[in-house]
């Protein structure tokens, strides 16, 4: 999931009493406001509850979570692919959600101890208007052409899931040498919300990031924006969300899952913040201008041996030169 | 009622700034601390007021120890150099502040202000601010409302040096008057030996932290007992001799090779002394005068004053004197001129070395 | 002695030690202690093996100096010209202090991208003619960007200063032979270089706390503000011994500034001569253009910012895609009746951290400069150290300190006021000091030798003649505390999120139209009470900096 700048703030409010009203359940998520404030719609509509939403990077929330273990503040988490949540496991509890019939197998996590929430595809956005005589890109390859030096932005790794992501399905996809040709070209945000908005403004040709932060731009109708899935295959990582162990709001925090991974929450979730709904009965094209999951050539990766290999990953992608490095 | 200071000891850090004075003011009088800045006279001031604490003695207002008392409970009134008037306030309301701290209320308050502005001639003021007055007018404000609280002594830290010459001398005999009228025993602090010399019944001059000499303006002038006094009272040519005694209260002192006949006003005894002439008391002839005792000079300089003339003469051995001329002819002599000094006997003192 | 522990004062300096040692030497020594205690080696070896830490720490030296040299450049010849000349449009240069003050620097640093950046509107412009201007993000945009933002503290600081240069002495060294220009070097610069000096450690000291530009513009050049904040996200609170080590270095940084300054200022025993100051010449003709012309480009670039948000308040977006030229009311119904909370939460917060900050600093300063005992030069002291603490530090510090144990406070409105109080206090306390020197102890002493008690006389004399410029600190205080955002995005937690800090994750989440709305009505929040302050009570804020 995005780390955000922002999110320094769960980073250091670890052991917090969480301003919370007994019974409300609480949030805890990285996701931008416009999709949380849906869940928030929902949650009041169906259940008359309000849910509190304390926002954070994916990883400081879990240590948060960690952290308040003695006394949880929080109920809900719903952020972060299995590559980050797996060391938490204890923190949270299964919770077989009436929902999980809707989800697809593949998409389950083992013991149902976090439920699908969104499916995130990586693409590349291209401003047509900064190709500067280029072709727009249609494969991963591509980019490895010395004329996208300095034109390519993706959001650091180091902090980003969606960085780690994309860099480590590429190293998997590529050969070695088209691998770091692309890395030398690339240009690394320090904030994920940058790169999409970067290529909007017209700052960067190409932007690495998931659809649902692409698609916001096209949607808005910027059409000089195009959204490639390379045709070489591209990586999807599921979102998941997880109860909280010893949630404070006990059948109110399975209420809030529950309405999260309901249809109407999962279809409101796509049409405000453009996120690929977990469950199988929605037809994503119906309802927005993104192909359905069935037409993306999807570069299966192995995400548990991301996960174990994170640490060498980034230390190996840290010697490679590239093209917004400090002099 | 009157002041009196008891072996009063006041401390800086570790530095005595004053120790051991005592000091009897009489009820009524008006009492002036005369010296220059740093001789102590406002630290006095200020620990009568009470602002200053004293390390050791005791200070009484009339038979009442006050040294342990803090300022606001001490009855005094006091009138600052910069006037510290309350500048958000009018005049009304500066004067009636004491009024109001006593827990003064309606007619007794504007009967009390009205007569209090009017002595100070400021009656029609009362509705200004501070800033909307003159510094004269600023300062007859600051003394009518020392004075409206009929405090039990007054104390005064040099009220007229931010004001003009003119000024000065009108203020000055405003705050006599009043005082006079009021009768309130007055502390009043100044490095103005003309003030002090005007105003006062009494005058310490202060050297050091202690006060050198007490007396009336009169005495401090024309019998000033050490030379720091004569020297910062009035003008004075200071001279170093050997002397013998003549009997009848006069001394023989030893000038220029030749003796001259003074007034003996030594504490002690002992061969050296110190010859104070006054320069107003000198006289110059182009020959001796057989009626006097004189000695040779030789002009050197001179600057007409108007109503005076100062000449400055060699004397010989080098010795330098200064004496003024006033009356007819005063400024009869040239640069250049070989003169008779006059000394009279009487008017020249000489006082311990 | 007895008189001393009788006396109010005392107790009071007693208990504003106390709270200053809780609230700002506990958490401060608590972060410098965390750099060498923590787990596995500590912070310091930790920083030297790394060259990354030690790269931000050299570019963030090299970033505050430019910046500082930058924006005194452009800060000491506008006070100058503003001060000593009439030319047209002078008045808009008026609104200089405003504009730095109520524009959120998340935005005014996206307004330069919009200018500057690789699409810019000017790097468009020349591309067309053939110059390749340098990328905006790195060196090019921070120096750019924060100068354009900074200088107007030094504006502000010198053209007070020049304001009450005795004009005398400048024709006094002119009536010696000297030319304008020279004697304008000779004997000018020398008296106003204190001003010059303390708003340049001003602005050196921003930049190195700088967080919001920093980390829009600064990409991969690494800077300690974001270095800090990375090690935060990384560390949590539970272990923060490298967040510790790289605050502890910022804290190093503007404290040797600091003793540098005061170095400077104790050995040319500057004073301030106030005299009569010269009236503005009239500029007119080419000159006048000219001035006129160069003064106008600067105002003009300050005001982009701000002329963006207006325009984006009432812009209709799709998502993040601004709809240019649709013109709506949606955004601002978001901020106030929508969403108001941020709105509600900032004028709680800085309501109540202005009230208490101005309470504290009348108070304090007053025992400081008038009654002073053995704690005051402790209170005096530890009151500045504020000053050289950046918001990233204040918030890592609270946060660290106040998470847990006896005093909890992490997650409350508590820790939001504390640390807004604690960051603007000090200047409430410079202010609050300045104005009692101007007080003349005699002022006091007439109220007490007329009978009025100590205490007594602070409230019916002295206060009220300090009215003026506490009001005007109380203004002052409110703008900056409304606009904190570095310290309150540490500190805050769920629901109550200001209006700064709304507007940063609103643009973070690349809601530009609702991050306008919210800085729209975050201005308005900060101009209304100049405007009030200005025109009712005729009160200079800008006095009281």
């Amino acid at each position: 999931m995005n780390i955000k700048p922002i999110h320094i703030v769960a980073a250091l409010t670890l052991g917090l009493a969480a301003p919370a009203l007994a019974q409300e359940p609480v949030l805890y998520t990285s996701n931008p406001v416009q999709a949380y404030e849906a869940v928030q719609a929902n949650v009041k509509a169906e259940t008359g509850l309000n849910l509190d939403v304390i926002t954070g990077g994916s990883g400081v929330l879990l240590r948060r979570i960690e952290a308040e273990t003695s006394a949880p503040q929080g109920d809900v988490f719903w952020s972060s692919s299995t590559n980050t949540l797996g060391a938490f496991e204890q923190l949270f509890e299964a919770y077989a959600s009436p929902t999980l019939e809707a989800m697809p197998d593949d998409l389950r996590y083992p013991g149902d101890l976090f439920l699908p929430a969104n499916v995130h595809v990586a693409t590349m956005l291209v401003n047509t208007d900064q190709l500067d005589g280029q072709e727009v890109p249609v494969n991963w390859a591509d980019l490895a052409d010395p004329a996208w030096s300095g034109r390519i932005i993706l959001p650091d790794p180091v902090n980003s899931s969606t960085g780690y992501t994309i860099v480590w399905g590429l190293s998997k996809l590529l050969d070695e040498a088209t691998y770091k040709a692309v890395v030398a070209n690339l240009v690394i945000s320090g904030s994920s919300s940058a790169v999409p908005r970067g290529v909007a403004m017209g700052e960067y040709a190409v932007g690495l990031t998931f659809e649902t932060n692409s698609y916001s731009y096209v949607d808005g109708g910027q059409t000089e924006l195009r959204i490639v899935y390379p045709a070489e295959g591209t990586f999807i990582s599921p979102e998941y969300a997880g109860l909280i162990k010893d949630a404070p709001a006990g059948e109110n925090a399975k209420k809030a899952i529950d309405t999260l991974l309901s249809k109407e929450t999962q279809i409101e979730l796509l049409k405000v913040a453009f996120r690929r709904p977990s469950r199988t009965d929605i037809n994503v094209s119906d309802h927005v201008g993104l192909p359905d999951i069935g037409n993306i050539k999807v570069f299966a990766v192995d995400e548990a041996e991301a996960a174990e290999q994170r640490d060498a990953a980034l230390a190996a992608w840290a010697e490679l030169p590239k093209a917004g490095d400090a002099k | 009622m009157g002041i009196g200071i008891e072996n009063l000891t006041v401390t800086y850090g570790a530095e005595n700034v004053i120790s051991g004075l005592s000091l009897d003011i009489p009820e009524g009088c008006f009492f002036t601390l005369l010296g220059p800045s740093g001789c102590g006279k406002t630290t006095l001031l200020r620990t009568i007021a009470g602002f200053v604490p004293a390390a050791g003695g005791t200070i009484r207002f009339g038979g009442q120890d006050v040294t342990r008392l803090p300022p606001h409970k001490r009855a005094i009134g006091m009138v600052f150099q910069d006037y510290a008037l309350f500048p958000d306030k009018t005049v009304n309301q500066n004067v009636a502040y004491g009024l109001h701290a006593r827990g003064e209320k309606g007619p007794t308050v504007t009967g009390k202000l009205t007569e209090a502005l009017e002595r100070v001639g400021l009656g029609h003021l009362g509705d200004r601010h501070p800033a909307e007055l003159s510094g004269g007018q600023r300062q007859r404000v600051a003394l009518a409302r020392a004075l409206v609280i009929k405090p039990a002594v007054l104390l005064m830290d040099e009220p007229l040096s931010n004001l003009d010459a003119k000024l000065r001398v009108q203020i000055r005999e405003t705050i006599t008057e009043l005082q006079r009228e009021s009768n309130i025993t007055t502390v009043f602090v100044t490095h103005d030996q003309e003030e002090a010399l005007s105003m006062s019944d009494l005058i310490g001059v202060m050297n050091k932290g202690a006060v050198e000499q007490l007396g009336s303006p009169q005495e401090i002038y024309s019998a000033p007992r050490t030379a720091y006094v004569a020297d910062f009272v009035g003008a004075a040519n200071r001279l170093s001799t050997r002397i013998s005694l003549a009997g009848d209260g006069m001394v023989s002192a030893e000038l220029c090779g030749a003796r001259i006949l003074a007034t003996d006003a030594r504490t002690g005894g002992g061969t050296e002394g110190i010859l104070i002439l006054r320069p107003e008391t000198l006289h110059l002839s182009r020959d001796p005068d057989p009626a006097r005792q004189t000695l040779p000079a030789t002009v050197k300089s001179r600057q007409y004053l108007g109503a005076r003339t100062s000449y400055r003469l060699h004397l010989a051995g080098d010795i330098q004197v200064v004496a003024d001329l006033h009356g007819p002819g005063h400024d009869g002599f040239q640069p250049g001129e070989t003169v008779s000094l006059g000394i009279d006997p009487s008017q020249a003192r000489v006082i311990a070395a | 002695m007895t008189g001393t522990l009788c006396s109010p004062w005392f107790w009071i300096s007693a208990l504003a030690l106390a709270l200053l040692s809780l609230f700002v030497l506990y958490p401060l020594l608590n972060v410098l202690t965390a750099s060498f205690t923590g787990e596995g080696p500590n912070g310091w070896s930790r920083l030297i093996a790394t060259p990354r830490y030690l790269q931000a720490i050299q570019n963030t030296l090299i970033l505050a100096t430019t910046v500082t040299v930058v924006a005194t450049l452009i800060g000491v010849p506008l006070a100058y010209v503003t001060a000593r000349y009439s030319f047209a449009g002078k008045s808009l240069i008026a609104l200089l202090p405003l504009i730095t003050l109520v524009i959120p620097e998340v935005i005014a640093a996206q307004t330069w991208l919009m200018m500057l950046g690789n699409n810019g509107l000017i790097t468009r412009a020349l591309r067309d003619i053939g110059i390749r201007l340098p990328s905006f993000y790195g060196w090019f945009g921070l120096i750019t960007s924060m100068s354009f933002i900074y200088y107007t503290y030094v504006y502000i600081g010198v053209v007070a200063a020049i304001g009450k240069f005795d004009a005398q002495l400048e024709e006094a060294a002119q009536s010696l032979g000297t030319s304008p220009a020279r004697s304008r070097l000779k004997v000018m610069v020398p008296v106003i270089l204190p001003a010059i000096l303390a708003s340049a450690l001003l602005v050196f000291t921003m930049t190195v706390g700088n967080f919001a530009i920093s980390m829009i513009l600064s990409h991969r050049l690494p800077l300690l503000s974001v270095v800090t904040y990375q090690a935060a996200v990384a560390e949590g609170a539970s272990d923060i011994t490298m967040q510790s080590t790289l605050a502890s270095v910022s804290v190093l940084i503007v404290m040797a500034v600091l003793f540098l300054n005061r170095w400077v200022v104790a050995r040319g025993r500057y004073e301030i001569v106030q005299g009569r100051g010269a009236r503005p010449q009239p500029l007119r003709g080419l000159k006048g253009a000219a001035v006129a012309l160069a003064a106008g480009l600067v105002v003009l670039i300050s005001l982009l910012p701000l002329i963006s948000i207006i325009l984006g308040a009432f812009t209709q977006a799709r998502g993040p895609v601004m709809q240019w030229g649709n013109w709506t009311f949606a955004n601002l119904e978001r901020v106030f009746v929508t969403a108001p909370q941020p709105l509600i939460n900032s004028l709680t917060y800085a309501g109540v951290a202005t009230g208490l900050s101005i309470a504290f600093s009348a108070i304090v300063s007053y025992v400081v400069v008038k009654k002073p005992n053995i704690f005051t030069p402790f209170v005096d002291y530890i009151s500045a150290v504020p000053l050289a603490l950046s918001g990233t530090v204040l918030g890592v510090a609270l946060l660290a300190t106040f998470h847990g144990g006896w005093l909890p406070l992490s997650g409350t409105a508590t820790i939001i006021v504390l640390a807004y109080v604690i960051r603007r206090m000090p200047f409430g306390m410079r202010n609050g000091q300045a104005t009692l020197h101007n007080i003349p102890n005699s002022l006091e002493e007439a109220s007490i030798s007329l009978g009025v008690p100590p205490v007594r006389t602070f409230f019916k004399v002295v206060l009220p003649v300090m009215l003026p410029a506490i009001a005007a600190a109380a203004v002052l205080t409110w703008t900056t505390t409304v606009a904190e955002l570095s310290a309150s995005i540490l500190v805050y937690s769920g629901g109550r999120e200001t209006l700064p800090i709304q507007v940063f994750r609103l643009i973070d989440s690349g809601l530009m139209a609702y991050a306008s709305a919210y800085g729209l009505v975050l201005v308005a929040v900060i101009l209304i009470p100049i405007i009030v302050a200005a025109k009712l009570f005729r009160i200079d804020v800008f006095a009281a900096k």
